[in-house]
This record gives C-alpha cells, structure tokens and sequence, in this order.
C-alpha cells in the first residue's frame, strides 16, 4: 500500500532539463497549435543536451527562481508568442532567453538537434 | 493514535522523509498538472456521469469517494531543518480525493406505462493535497460539507496554488417510463444537464452545457458529451440467447481544459482540446465475462485502451431482473495507450490497467469497494496520471429493499 501510494522522493538529477524541454514544447503548442513541433523540440533538446546536478536551492531562497534549477523552465514557460516564432527549432536561442539556461545544461557530445 | 498517525503523516514528519516546510515550484509542468487536476470539468463530468450512473431505476441514494495517489509529481522546495530535503529541490506527489453525492426522492410511481418520477440532486467536490498518501483518506470527511451543500456553497473554488478543491452539482428530475427515461437538470455552473435513455434498446445522449443561460448550447460551453448504444440487451430486444450479454457503442467528447497562467496570448482554439473517443462494449457474456475497446478519435486517432474482465454472475443487473443478494467481485486487465503530451511532460507509451471490485449488497443497501492502477477513465481526466493506484468506496441506498 505504501508503496503505491507513493513517498516524497529525491529530485532527479534530469528533472530540471525535462522541465526546460517540457515548456519549450507546452509553448510550441501553445503558440503554434503543432503538437507535432511540440514533440519534436522536446526530443531535441532532451537529445541534445546535458543536465547539469542542481538540486540545491540557493542559499536564502524559500521559492523557485533567480538562478536555481528550474528558473530557465519558468522563463521559457512564459516566453511571449513572438518570441517563439522567432527562435523557432533553434534551442539555443530558446536557451538566450534566460542566462539562468547556461546553469541548468549545457550541449552534449550530440550536434545536430534533430529538428525538422 | 490514528489521527495523530494521520496528522504527522499530514505533516510529513519522518515516516516518508517528507517536508515539513515545503513549498511547490509554481510553473513546472507537474505543478501545472496538479492545477488541472482539480478544475471545474473535472467536477462537472464528476457529477453529470454520476447521476447517470449512479442515480437511475430504484437508487435513494449514494455516497461515493474516490481517491487517487499519484496524480501527479510536483517539484516543491523544502525549507525544514529536520528533513533530509532541506535546502533542496525534491518532488512531492500530489494526490486527489473525490467525494459525489447522490440523492433522489420519489414524486409519483406506477403511472402509465410503469411510469415514475423522482426529484434528484447530484453533486461532485474534487480537492487536491500534498498530504503524502495515506493522510488523503482523511480527506472525504472534509468534503461531506460541500458534498451536501453544494448549492450554498456555490461554484466558488477555493482555487489557491495546489491545495484546492471544486464543487458542482445538478439539481433537477427524472422521468422513467417503459417507452424512454429522462434526467434534466441544472447545474451549479449555470448549465443544464441532460440525459435521454431508451432503455428496450440502450440509445441514450447525456450531458452537460455550462453557462447555457448566457451564452446557449456552444460548443465552447460543452462540459461533456456523450451519446450512442449502452448496455443493448440482446435477449431482451432481439430474443437472443442469455450468453450473448449486452453490447454498448457510445462516443464521448471530454474537454481537456486547461487553466496555466502563461497562455493568454495563446491561439484562442488551442485552450480547450476535446478528447473525442468511440467506446465498445460487450458484456455479460456467458454472464461472467467482458470485452471493451476504446478508440481515440481525434489529435491522434490510436487504439486507446483494450480490457478483459471475469465477474461473479449477475454483477451486472440486467433489464428486467433482480440484483441479487450476497458477495460480488469483478476484476479487469488490460492495456491502455497513452499518446505523448508535452504540454503534459507525458512521454506516452503502454501502460497495464488493472482493477478489482468487491461489492456486498444487503437488502436495501450495497458497499463497493474498488482498488485500481491505470484506469482509463481515470486517465481520461488526468493524462499525467499514470501508474497512479486508486481506491474507491461506494455506498448505496435503494428505494425498495430486496
């Protein structure tokens, strides 16, 4: 029963990186109406880059935000329609929107993002 | 000593190395599906599917809670010196209870053509916790209030961060004849609930329109809809044999709304995605067994989920006949699919659906206990709820005792 019910958990150490793909993605779709898109820019980003292990949260911080882990994902998740039009498959320029990104990953060994 | 085992669990005080200062990372995708979670369609499509299961033939009344571990995995901060989390991010999971309430009282019975009709009430309160497992089955107690009270309580959500909860309901009644049977209603979103059902052959449609009143029956005010063939007894319409069972083909179209915070500038038709799908039935087969496959309509026309399920005979009540007296069990596997939702951080995939029921009906009234893992209704309204293990109590009152 306990184990089903579920138990507060260590974050993993790929959360942060996922939730940086997953706003890229939710604001494809968001903005575009291509789920499709969505999909494939989440892919490559999880392709493309590595996460970074930051599970800490700054010192004197109580919530999300500044420089932590999931700062560049609560950018990106807001990021304004024309932005997202402009960057379009360039995930790193995505990335630009928020100099908190270069904290949560940086480019795997992998070049091509693999989007269309 | 249960409540206090209850409180320090609530608390998340040592036994499952929670938090006891936390706080959620507002903007996460899991943080946004722990809103969506409990949102208003969610407690509309609760209370309309409720009355028309739940509150038909001979029920009085029905007392039904739900709860579901797992919903979702919300990233929170811990500012606590006594856990191991403090300092740190770590994911918290989100859970949610659901309590419906269903009430009817009779007007008049034996008119023409076997002819009654009753007044009923339904209604459906939806809360959200990060309580940490166990301490959600504290949670129906808190909802018997708004359960009852739904009216007074009115459509306002206490609709802050992810601790929140919904109300609705539908006030209205319900005419039952031999030729057809009608349930309409009005709901605590300003909409009307409606349910025909011809029961010799199963035809029926049923659903809800918010905001009817102001803005009439469009498709953006469409709660749900549902509509088809169920529960065609072919013994009884055709004259077949008893082994055949019953056969239901019905489509439903359930709004996935949304409510993030980043989307005002959003396409005004990416808001609302119906998920559109095509259910088929067959059941009470040899009475013991059951087939269903469902179908995704649209955003991606897939098989959705396939099921087998064997039951102890007459767990279905048949057209005509009696619910028998005793000990009853029904158990289902199968498989369902999941597509991939970014906008959900749902990878998709196959999941194995499993459920077991246990139901002990005494004379005028029937417990029912259910356990299940991947239920497909279940991820029909939460998407991101996979692997998420349910349970359900369920308490029925009937106008006539056996």
């Amino acid at each position: 029963m306990v184990l089903l019910v579920g138990c507060p958990r260590p974050l993993d150490p790929e959360q942060p990186c996922e939730e940086i793909a997953y706003a890229i993605g939710a604001r494809t779709e968001e903005c575009t109406g291509d789920g499709e898109l969505g999909e494939a820019r989440v892919q490559a980003l999880l392709d493309g880059y590595e996460c970074l292990d930051r599970a800490e949260v700054p010192e004197g911080q109580s919530e999300s935000g500044g420089d932590d882990a999931f700062a560049c994902a609560l950018v990106l998740r807001d990021v304004a329609c024309e932005l997202v039009a402009e960057a379009g498959d360039d995930l790193d320029a995505w990335l630009s929107f928020s100099p908190s990104c270069r904290l949560a990953l940086g480019r795997s060994g992998v070049a091509d993002t693999g989007v269309p | 000593m249960i409540w206090g085992l209850l409180v320090a669990l609530a608390q998340g005080q040592g036994l499952f190395d929670g938090c006891g200062n936390h706080a959620p990372v507002a903007g996460t995708a899991g943080y946004t599906n722990a809103r969506n979670a409990v949102r208003t369609t969610v407690s509309t499509y609760g209370a309309g599917s409720f009355a028309r299961r739940r509150l038909r033939k001979n029920t009085a009344g029905v007392m039904d809670w739900h709860a579901v571990f797992n919903v979702a995995r919300v990233p929170h901060t811990c500012d606590f010196g006594e856990s191991v989390y403090d300092g740190q991010f770590y994911m918290q999971p989100f859970d949610v209870a659901a309590t419906n309430l269903g009430l009817r009282a009779p007007i008049f019975s034996d008119g023409p053509a076997n002819s009654n009709l009753r007044v009923f009430y339904a209604s459906s309160v939806v809360t959200g916790t990060t309580w940490a497992g166990p301490a959600l089955l504290a949670v129906p107690m808190f909802n018997i209030y708004p359960a009852f009270a739904a009216p007074v309580v009115g459509r306002a959500n206490a609709y802050v961060g992810i601790s929140a909860y919904t109300v609705d309901w539908i006030g209205g009644a319900s005419f039952r004849s031999d030729v057809v049977s009608f349930q309409a209603g009005y709901t605590g979103n300003r909409g009307l609930y409606l349910d025909i059902t011809q029961d010799r052959f199963g035809l029926f449609t049923n659903g809800i329109f918010q905001e009817i009143v102001r803005d009439g029956p469009t498709p953006e005010n469409l709660a749900y809809l549902m509509g088809g063939v169920q529960h065609l007894d072919h013994a009884d319409a055709f004259g077949l044999d008893d082994k055949v069972g019953r056969t239901s083909l019905f489509a439903r179209a359930l709004p996935q709304e949304r409510q993030d915070e980043g989307e005002e500038d959003a396409p005004e038709a990416e808001r609302a995605k119906p998920l559109r799908t095509l259910h088929i039935e067959q059941d009470s087969m040899w009475e013991k067994w059951d087939v269903n496959l469902t179908g995704q309509l649209l955003g991606g026309a897939r098989l959705r989920d396939v099921g087998v399920a064997f039951h102890s005979e007459g767990w279905h009540v048949r057209q005509g006949r009696r619910n028998l007296e005793g000990d009853k069990f029904y158990v289902r596997a199968g498989m369902v699919s999941l597509p991939p939702q970014p906008l959900f951080g749902v990878d998709g995939g196959l999941l194995p659906s499993v459920k077991a029921v246990y139901v002990k009906r005494l004379d005028d009234r029937e417990l029912k206990l259910s356990a299940y893992m991947n239920e497909p209704e279940v991820l029909d309204l939460y998407p991101y709820a996979y692997n998420a293990f349910a349970v359900n109590l369920e308490m029925t009152f009937f106008l006539e005792s056996l």
